[in-house]
């Protein structure tokens, strides 16, 4: 999938935003672009092969790769930033190191192998932990596996399960 | 020019000024406005008109950070982000830090939130009656100040603001927490069933656990759907404001139906500075009001004033109405304004869980909880402490997200259907110590953007609420431990500060003596009858029930009384 059509994707979430009032600006949409750093691409593999797509959407079909580079840009102390892309240049030279390829060009498994491997444990636990969120917060996940309803009226306290 | 100037105070010219347009101003303006008063209500924050409220039909995915504040909104903003509410979906209705500076004396965390509405857009929607034990508190256990009413004075107001607003409840019949006008109340869980008989069994029904009431239209009746409020919905998002008015707000509920009555003028981004006080006429004249976009000061002018500007800020205007009959402030003959600051202490929670109802669940979604009245010291004093507290409970059970493994294990684990253990918890919510060495004042130099003194906070935690806090945790471990709840685990809350239970009171209490007080029991100044004050500020002590729906009845009670006053022309 190319970046334009992952953009249009991510912005289809926002349909209903452009009527906010101003003073509601602490989270109106900002230009996606400007959310993009020379490791985007990689990132959107890393976050593919954690969650991969098969007969059900992947973590990058879902756009879990933007909410993971704007939200480490926007909620994380620049310490955890810089650590973070630290780790993803390490899995890159570790990747060239140990496959003798470029990351960008290994397969699930090696990168999984790579993920599992790499020394710097609470970027990769973050990486991951933010893969899942996106995840399971994302539309497919709540609409189709979790029955979630906005308001659903009712409110059972015991059920069977 | 002075056809000018009497041409404009009578354009200025109201029978009421109500102060504020939050959870209590709203009610001053409905009751005023209902009978008839041309009533201006003035809010400092700009206009939130009922259904204006920009993230309430948003998706949990629409959010760009998912519900997560950005760490620069955080940064900014070291005590509004202490507040749970304060997230991606309603952050925006909160006062940020650098808006409205104070300074504390001692650690006082100020939760804020101006706009029309005021935090009622926000709040945590507890509302429980109290009884005449709380009222009696003070004297029974020997506090500066007394209640100048009792439970008997205020039951037919608690009464007539219930049926209004809309409350969710059971009628358990307990002395403690008197029944009131309820709609149908939601259900307790299993396990907080069980917890419920448990306790009743072990304890002898001394310990009742409660399902919660709440304002929420659970029910609706005519005379909500009058309002133009409908059922809730049961999204539980209400911080983001409720376009159903499924629970009870100001912009849903009381200023829709003042303005109904074409009686009500409403007035945004109006700071008022002070009461004007007449020294001929011997009463308040009116207010002085500053713009908070433009900064041009006007005045207005009306018969009676309610101040309902939230606890501090009706310290704060009442301190800064300074004349030469009140030098410091205005019906501040004792210098007592100001003190007696008191709130809740909420720094405690207790969790656990339970290995029972395994082949159970919940279905649907319930804005509220389980509740467990005071239980300590209710009828004679029992312990090394004074007083007691109430309780939040809650059983709930979640699926388990499993994340282990990577790749397409990791995703067939995000896909199970596994239930993990019932979990429970509780948190403290501590009746404190009315005591004059809590207080507000103005600095005597520094001021804000609109001219209005800083206000110096000095407000601590003492003795008698470490003692209680210590007690809850046993208490609480010992009910748990009887009701076969496991991993139990009491949890201080890092860095609460009071004020963050969002229930501060106190400074310009009610009382019998003018000496020690400043309001009467019709909460009129002691010295300037025509200015009532019914808010927070009010409250002469603070017991463990959720305050709110104790301020509306005052209310209530307080401006038809001002409405029979100006009747008899005595006001």
């Amino acid at each position: 999938m190319n970046r334009r059509s992952i953009i249009k994707n991510i912005g289809a979430g926002f349909v209903g935003l452009t009527a906010i009032p101003a003073w509601a600006n602490n989270w109106k949409k900002e230009d996606l672009s400007s959310t993009f750093s020379e490791n985007t691409s990689i990132i959107a593999h890393l976050v593919d092969t954690i969650i991969p797509e098969t007969s059900s959407p992947g973590a990058k079909s879902i756009g879990a790769n933007l909410f993971v580079e704007r939200i480490i840009k926007d909620c994380f102390p620049t310490n955890i930033q810089s650590n973070f892309n630290t780790t993803i240049n390490n899995l890159k030279a570790s990747a060239v190191t140990n496959f003798g390829k470029p990351i960008e060009s290994l397969n699930s498994a090696d990168i999984i192998t790579l993920l599992k491997n790499s020394e710097d444990k609470s970027s990769i636990s973050l990486l991951k932990s933010l893969t899942v969120r996106a995840y399971t917060n994302s539309e497919y996940y709540l609409t189709k596996h979790k029955n979630y309803q906005m308001a659903p009226a009712f409110f059972h306290g015991c059920v069977d399960v | 020019m002075a056809n000018f100037n009497i041409d404009s105070v009578k354009k200025n010219s109201f029978d009421a000024i109500v102060i504020g347009s939050g959870i209590i101003g709203g009610w001053a303006a409905k009751e005023l406005c209902e009978k008839g008063l041309k009533t201006l209500v003035l809010e400092r924050g700009r206009a939130v008109n009922h259904g204006e409220y920009p993230t309430t039909m948003m998706e949990p995915w629409q959010f760009e950070h998912l519900g997560q504040i950005t760490k620069e909104l955080k940064d900014a903003n070291p005590i509004a982000s202490k507040c749970y509410a304060f997230q991606e979906d309603a952050s925006h209705f909160f006062v940020k830090d650098k808006e409205h500076p104070y300074i504390q004396e001692k650690p006082f965390d100020w939760i804020k939130g101006y706009q029309t509405g005021g935090k009622s857009l926000m709040w945590a929607r507890g509302t429980q009656r109290w009884s005449h034990l709380d009222y009696e508190g003070p004297v029974r256990d020997g506090f500066d100040v007394k209640w100048p009413i009792g439970y008997a004075d205020i039951a037919p107001w608690y009464s007539h603001v219930e049926t209004f607003a809309g409350i969710s409840g059971n009628k358990d019949g307990l002395e403690q927490l008197p029944d009131g006008e309820f709609l149908r109340p939601h259900e307790q869980t299993c396990v907080e069933k069980h917890f419920t008989s448990e306790m009743q069994k072990h304890y002898k029904g001394s310990r009742p656990v409660i399902i919660g009431r709440c304002a929420h239209l659970t029910d609706p009746q005519p005379i909500h759907y009058q309002q133009g409020r409908t059922q809730c919905q049961q999204r539980d998002l209400c911080q983001r404001g409720c376009p159903y008015g499924g629970y009870f707000s100001s912009n849903a509920s009381t200023l829709p139906w003042a303005k109904m009555t074409g009686n009500m003028t409403m007035r945004n981004n109006s700071v008022v500075h002070s009461i004007i006080y007449d020294e001929k006429k011997k009463k308040a004249i009116g207010v002085k009001v500053i713009d908070s976009l433009t900064k041009a000061e006007t005045d207005y002018f009306a018969k009676i004033i309610f101040v309902n500007g939230s606890t501090i800020n009706t310290n704060i205007i009442l301190l800064n109405s300074r004349s030469n009959r009140f030098p410091n402030g205005i019906s501040n003959d004792n210098g007592l304004m100001g003190k007696y600051i008191h709130f809740h202490n909420f720094e405690t929670t207790i969790s656990g869980e339970y290995e029972g109802y395994l082949d159970k669940k919940t279905a649907g979604i319930r804005p509220n909880g389980s509740y467990i009245p005071r239980f300590r010291n209710l009828h004679k004093q029992e312990t090394d402490f004074l007083r007691g507290y109430a309780a939040g409970f809650s059983a709930s059970r979640m699926e388990k997200t499993n994340t282990e493994g990577w790749g397409e294990e990791l995703k067939n684990n995000l896909f199970e259907k596994k239930y993990g253990n019932w979990r429970v918890g509780s948190h403290f919510m501590g009746e404190t110590i009315p005591k004059i060495t809590n207080y507000v004042k103005l600095d005597e130099t520094q001021k804000d953007h609109w001219g209005v003194p800083l206000v110096r906070i000095s407000v601590a935690m003492d003795e008698n609420d470490a003692k209680m806090a210590k007690d809850f945790r046993e208490q609480l471990t010992e009910m748990y431990t009887l009701a076969g709840f496991t991993n139990i685990r009491a949890n201080a809350r890092n860095g609460f500060n009071p004020g963050l239970d969002i229930h501060e009171m106190g400074g310009v209490i009610m009382g019998t003596d003018p000496k020690t007080s400043q309001l009467n029991e019709w909460n009129q100044l002691h010295h300037c009858k025509n200015v009532f004050v019914t808010d927070g500020a009010c409250m002469t002590s603070n017991s463990t029930q959720n305050p709110s729906l104790t301020y509306m009845a005052l209310t209530a009670r307080a401006a038809n009384h001002a409405v029979d006053e100006l009747k008899r022309k005595n006001l």
